[in-house]
């Protein structure tokens, strides 16, 4: 039986997050645009690779990378992130590169969910106006998902945006309901498109009619015969382009499980409710996503590719077709034999899915803002809190000026120039973070001993936190090359310049710092105890 | 001439963190060390003896030991800012009944530690002015007595006290309410004429240091989730809901005096630095569960701030 603890009045003592928040947090900032979006887009940006088995094969890394974050934040409740595990066990220059670049990634990472968002809304309202007979909200609904002038998607990207800064300015306990409505709406929509989709295996006569009732009679024969015009061909599955859509698609889609990091320090019993809520965050994520993939692609046949082919090579050619960039929703929707609820509640999942990450994604990237103006390594305007709103709202506001930053590199409106400003790849930098908080956690138990004792745990005489932070390194390692070799030149060159001007930073501030007398080797190393 | 402190705060009853403590002079070559309250433990863990074994339960897990291996067991749960207990089962089932002996062990264990560490610090600092400690909120009166009868430490608790160079500084360890009754606490009416009267001790505010161990109210030093009457968080979009809880008697004072200097602490979570015109705050939050000791350098030069930087060793 537990012995109890004696617990006196003292500050602090709070009843705090179980692992069901942690788990919601973690959900929260996953389900979003890597599998509503990327996923189904797969057969054209990486040819021959097997969706679903990506998802499968892409949950083992993401399993580890998740544990190291689980761990190092329950060990370091209060640390602040990767920022401070990596700073604090590996090195401080590595720590503040490795967070410039993913907050910098973060601002693409935006632009890219919130672009693809406005289709999906443009999906499902067209879904809803067509099910109920409202033909101006169908209207409306395709003009959003495919707007004529491509500003359309830009100003709706940057004023979805500004609602999310809007209500996190606000705050508030009316908006814990919010909360709940965009978590709990893209969980069951998921659910329900994956039934929907299971109990319709592929049939081109039964598909192409379902098709031709929302997205206009002849339209589906229209997609195969422009595909195959424009070179479609059934493609066999090969395990190495599979491994790219991992590396390009499927890590992607799992990136958000270290969310809850940063507010570990209000996790009731760290060492256990970490690890389970991030842990199982992870993995009913990962049911949904494999559910997700799979069912879209058993329902779908053939089609999906033909349609990615068509969209990409010659959607000019669209006419009865709306010209809309691939996104699960549109095909998920079609089997739910009529009812327009269950077809909105599906097309709204993937459109709240995308936009429900950005609120705890754009507090986590300016808690590192804020860190690293904290430490001297930014900006000092960087670290100020709003005296009215309680915030760090000069970081919020570099983050959501980096945000529409993003957006406008992410949206078509560069047109070609957006090959050149939208280098920074997110699943590059994010990666990067994983990699080394891996080697973070793999070193805790050598490097700081004492850290490591309140998640003590061994295996075979090893520490069993290391051996996961080895095997994610590898992994972390293996899968960021592996990124890096399907990425443009040009990509990799913008990503790892802003690696370098990262560098630079670290290099300026520390010299500055050296110079008014400060010690940087013992900034941020162990006082060897008296 | 530049006087060089380091201030921490919230230790916790954290052994580790008070033996880092005593090293900081030396390591980051610092002219004084401040320690600003709170400076003892929030449990005692019972560790049951049962035969030649020992069991308690902390960090969510239960842990049976042999003799062999409990003093190094209760060092690591000293580390962490708890206060080991051995104890027979009859002693446990006394204390778990009983309220008024669970506080004067905590009294006991709390003076035992204390002593310890003032002792720890005389091997070094005897007869020197060098380290500066004061409690804070969380601190029963007991820590005073034993801080005031030190000669390694230099006892500030509402009092001004002479630092090197021409500078001086007050402390105060109360604060305004707080959900959880602590010993220090007092309504911002009573506790501003408290700092006033502190303040009047000063010849000149230009090189004053106020080390008041609650933060300015809404200074972004006091940020904190906000709580529900039965102590849970609130939670809403991103996250936890956050609110200031400082002291608006500290804010006015720093505010009315404009001294250089501000040190605080109270909200481990809320660490980092906001200036109040001329007067620069700092609280370098708390991590001593994990034996982080966490602080500020803080370089004075004149009557300026010439730099700040906060340290987590």
């Amino acid at each position: 039986m537990s012995k109890t603890l004696f617990v006196r009045e003292a500050t602090g003592l709070v009843r705090e997050f179980g692992p069901f928040m942690v788990l919601m947090m973690a959900m929260n900032n996953m389900i979003g645009a890597g599998i509503w979006g990327l996923s189904i887009r797969m057969p054209y940006t990486y040819p021959g690779s097997d969706a679903p088995l990506a998802f499968i094969i892409g949950l083992i890394p993401a399993f580890f990378f998740a544990i190291c974050y689980a761990w190092l934040a329950a060990c370091m409740p209060r640390a602040g992130g990767d920022y401070v595990f990596i700073s604090r066990t590996i090195n401080p220059a590595l720590g503040y590169v490795v967070t410039i670049g993913n907050f910098l990634g973060r601002w693409f990472s935006i632009g890219f969910l919130l672009v693809t968002d406005v289709t999906l809304w443009g999906v499902a309202l067209r879904i809803l106006g067509k099910g109920t007979g409202n033909a101006p909200l169908a209207d409306f609904g395709t003009f959003l998902s495919a707007p004529p002038d491509v500003t359309v998607i830009l100003v709706g990207a940057i004023l979805l945006y500004l609602t999310i800064a809007f209500f996190i300015t606000i705050g508030g306990t009316v908006f814990k309901a919010y909360t709940a409505i965009i978590w709990f709406i893209p969980l069951v929509g998921g659910i329900i498109a994956i039934l929907m989709q299971v109990g319709n295996p592929f049939n081109p006569a039964s598909f192409s009619k379902a098709w031709d009732v929302v997205w206009g009679a002849g339209s589906y024969n229209e997609i195969v015969t422009i595909a195959t015009k424009a070179g479609w061909k059934p493609t066999a599955h090969n395990f190495e382009a599979t491994i790219r859509g991992i590396a390009g698609a499927a890590l992607f889609a799992y990136s958000g499980f270290h969310n809850p990091a940063q507010w570990s320090g209000e996790v009731k019993n760290p060492r256990r409710n970490m690890l389970v809520g991030i842990i199982s965050g992870t993995l009913i994520t990962a049911v949904i996503y494999i559910g997700l993939a799979a069912s879209t692609f058993y329902a779908g046949g053939d089609f999906v590719s033909q349609y990615n082919w068509a969209y990409y090579k010659a959607r000019a050619e669209f006419v009865i077709t709306p010209k809309i960039e691939p996104v699960v929703p549109m095909f998920a929707a079609l089997f739910t034999g009529g009812n327009v609820l269950l077809a909105f509640l599906i097309a709204t999942a993937g459109a709240f899915s995308l936009y429900h990450v950005q609120p705890a994604a754009l507090m986590m990237e300016t808690r590192r803002v804020f860190s690293l103006a904290f430490d001297r390594f930014f900006p000092e305007r960087f670290a100020n809190v709003s005296e009215r709103f309680h915030t760090p709202t000069w970081a919020i506001l570099f983050m959501v000026v980096g945000g529409i930053i993003g957006i406008i590199i992410s949206s078509p409106v560069l047109g070609p120039l957006r090959s050149l400003a939208g280098g920074i790849n997110a699943t590059f930098m994010y990666l990067l973070a994983y990699t080394f908080t891996g080697l973070a956690l793999a070193l805790l138990p050598i490097v700081r001993p004492e850290i490591y004792e309140s998640i003590k745990a061994e295996a075979g005489g090893l520490p069993l936190p290391s051996i996961c932070g080895v095997v994610a390194f590898g992994l972390g390692l293996f899968f960021f090359a592996t990124n890096a070799t399907i990425m443009a030149p040009m990509d990799i060159s913008i990503s790892c310049l802003i690696l370098g001007i990262g560098l630079a930073l670290y290099v300026y501030y520390a010299y500055k710092n050296k110079k008014m007398g400060i010690d940087l080797k013992t900034l941020l190393s162990e006082i060897p105890p008296e | 001439m530049t006087l060089k402190l380091f201030f921490a705060s919230d230790v916790h009853g954290s052994d580790v963190c008070w033996r880092k403590f005593l090293k900081v002079i030396d390591y980051h070559k610092v002219d004084i060390a401040i320690l600003g309250g709170d400076l003892t433990g929030k449990m005692v863990v019972p560790m049951v003896r049962d035969g030649d074994e020992y069991s308690y339960h902390l960090f969510g897990r239960d842990v049976t030991l042999t003799k062999a291996h409990l003093d190094e067991e209760c060092v690591k749960i000293a580390n962490s800012g708890y206060y080991p207990y051995p104890c027979e089962k009859e002693e446990y089932d006394r204390l778990g009944s009983s309220e008024d002996a669970q506080k004067e062990k905590f009294n006991q264990v709390m003076a035992e530690r204390m002593q310890k560490w003032v002792d720890l610090a005389s091997d070094r600092f005897k007869g020197k002015s060098q380290l500066y400690v004061s409690p804070g909120n969380d601190d029963r009166l007991i820590v005073d007595e034993i801080l005031e009868k030190s000669d390694s430490v230099v006892a500030c608790e509402r009092k001004l006290v002479h630092l090197p160079d021409g500078y001086d500084m007050v402390s105060c360890g109360w604060v305004n309410p707080t959900p959880w009754d602590t010993t220090r606490e007092l309504p911002d009416e009573k506790l501003e004429p408290m700092l006033e009267e502190l303040m009047t001790n000063a010849e000149s505010y230009g090189k004053l240091i106020c080390n008041f161990h609650a933060p300015p109210y809404n200074s972004g030093l006091d940020i904190a989730p906000k709580l529900k009457e039965d102590l849970s968080v609130r939670v809403s979009v991103g996250g936890v809901e956050l609110a200031p809880m400082g002291s608006r008697a500290v804010r006015h004072i720093v505010e009315k005096y404009k001294p250089l200097l501000g040190l605080h602490g109270h909200i481990h979570e809320s660490a980092g630095f906001r200036r109040f015109g001329r007067t620069l705050c700092v609280n370098p939050g708390s991590e001593y569960a994990e034996g982080v000791l966490r602080g500020y350098i803080v370089f004075l030069g004149g009557e300026k701030v010439q730099g700040h930087w906060r340290v987590a060793s």
